[in-house]
């Protein structure tokens, strides 16, 4: 049978950022997939050594604009334990709090483009509905809705009084009622689950010899979340991760789902038990000697590698974002596909492009 | 599409969920961080928001024929970050709530310590 390679991307309507699948068809079904990426390198790492570190959490924010919070997390807490220095009790459950509130919004994200990608637009609408009172509670918290900027070194900027609390909850069982509505939908509609139900199996064995990540692997029946390293205050709070053992595309939507469910209760769990102390020490000096550091982003295990030669400059900031992780788990599941379910399996693990080639 | 049903119904008696904008807009949270309002009077040209800025869109700059300093403020390089108002020792600068401005309406901004006096 003859064979035709054809590009899927860079520009997609389902994709939202740009990366390149070539597809080689037999008929209509996928037989070799290639990916192309490094459309959209900007040369972050290098801009972090050229930079003061102190200015590098705002750098870190804006390798991805949905978890920009997650990245400048990830960069404060591996400064801070590079250089010995531990953010404040309240510090740190704003920062759950906030990176909770950030999971939600970038999962909901995910889910509208997911029903988007089927054609399921009045779907796509209503989770993006949903999405938009997670986002005027970051707003309202810290100013920005996409780039917070309200993780330093040391601790957080911002705080939440009693005031702000009581709205935050009232605003936070609205946002419960309305995305109630879309999980069902989610769960039990016959269209999502003739279109995702057995498409891009990911075993269990190649999940985990592949080395995919978060929902993807926890989607495949791995109990594994970067959160149970109990960074953070997730320790204080408790955490289990939320696991789905179908392997396929349904069951990472599925774990996306429910772990907004989870989200929400960790976000309630770290307001209602904040601690009253300050919002942020000083940090003085400069980082000198290299850590690594992981935590879990809404698509999964983010690694981030800093060496300081106690200048103001880092000799080395290095980021393993979870979307380079999962594409060789992608590249495994696609070959004996059909082409209509490319779209769907392409975004069944989430891929964050930005992230990936900062 | 069942599933989906009764929040469709639902959705055809009330009212939509957008906003009539630019008619209607949506009031800015108090705490936002939109606009950098700068008060030339009170600055004494320190240069410590200068020195802080992550994306470096301040800048102090010599004008040697007016024995002055100009603070040139780039609003497009500016990613609000709100460093330099936490950071200046005189009030002179302020975070407006109010969203920021369109891309057409940015501008660098120069004041210089002569005018000031």
């Amino acid at each position: 049978m003859g064979r035709v390679t054809f590009p899927f991307g860079p520009q997609h309507p389902v994709l939202p950022e740009a990366i390149q699948l070539q597809l080689t068809c037999e008929d209509e079904r996928v037989v070799e997939v290639l990916p192309v990426i490094g459309y959209m390198h900007r040369g972050i790492e290098k801009a972090g050594e050229k930079n003061p570190f102190v200015n590098n959490v705002f750098l870190c924010e804006r390798i991805c604009g949905i978890c920009s919070f997650i990245h400048a997390l990830c960069y404060c807490e591996l400064v801070e334990n590079v250089m010995k220095v531990s953010a404040p009790p309240r510090a740190r459950y704003l920062r759950v709090f906030w990176s909770e509130l950030s999971r939600i919004h970038s999962h909901l994200l995910w889910m509208g483009l997911l029903a988007d990608s089927f054609g399921f637009e009045s779907l796509f609408m209503q989770s993006w509905r949903a999405r938009e009172i997670v986002l005027d509670i970051l707003e309202m918290t810290t100013g920005q809705r996409v780039i917070q900027s309200s993780c330093v070194l040391g601790g957080v900027r911002r705080d939440i009084d009693q005031d702000m609390a009581g709205r935050v909850r009232r605003m936070l069982n609205r946002f419960k009622a309305e995305y109630d509505a879309v999980y069902e939908v989610f769960a039990r509609d016959y269209t999502i689950r003739q279109r995702t139900v057995g498409k891009g199996v990911l075993s269990k064995e190649q999940a985990w010899a592949l080395g995919a990540v978060g929902p993807t692997l926890r989607g495949s029946g791995w109990p594994y979340d970067a959160r149970m390293l109990h960074y953070s205050a997730y320790g204080e709070i408790g955490f289990e991760p939320v696991v789905e053992n179908a392997c396929d595309s349904y069951a990472r939507m599925m774990v996306r789902a429910r772990e907004i469910h989870q989200s929400l209760d960790l976000a309630f769990k770290a307001l209602d038990n904040l601690p009253d102390t300050e919002l942020a020490v000083k940090v003085k000096g400069f980082p000198e000697g290299e850590g690594i550091i992981r935590v879990e982003q809404p698509r999964g295990e983010l690694c981030e590698y800093i060496k300081g030669n106690g200048t103001a400059h880092l000799e080395r900031l290095k980021v393993r974002t979870p979307t380079f992780a999962n594409i060789p788990a992608l590249l495994a599941v696609i070959p004996g596909c059909e082409l209509a379910d490319i779209p769907v399996i392409v975004l069944s693990i989430d891929p964050c492009i930005a992230c990936t080639e900062r | 599409m069942p599933v989906m049903g009764p929040k469709l119904v639902k959705n055809f008696f009330t009212g939509p969920a957008t906003r009539a904008y630019p008619a209607v807009k949506r009031p800015a949270f108090p705490q936002g961080r939109g606009r950098i309002l700068y008060d030339a009077e009170r600055c004494t040209y320190c240069g410590i928001c200068a020195g802080i800025c992550p994306a470096a869109a301040i800048t102090m700059e010599e004008d040697r024929e007016n024995l002055a300093v100009r603070r040139v403020f780039n609003s497009f390089a500016c990613i609000y970050c709100g460093r330099c108002v936490e950071l200046c020792p005189n009030g002179a600068l302020q975070m407006g709530a109010e969203h920021p401005e369109y891309a057409g309406a940015k501008a660098a901004t120069v004041s210089s310590s002569r005018q000031a006096g």
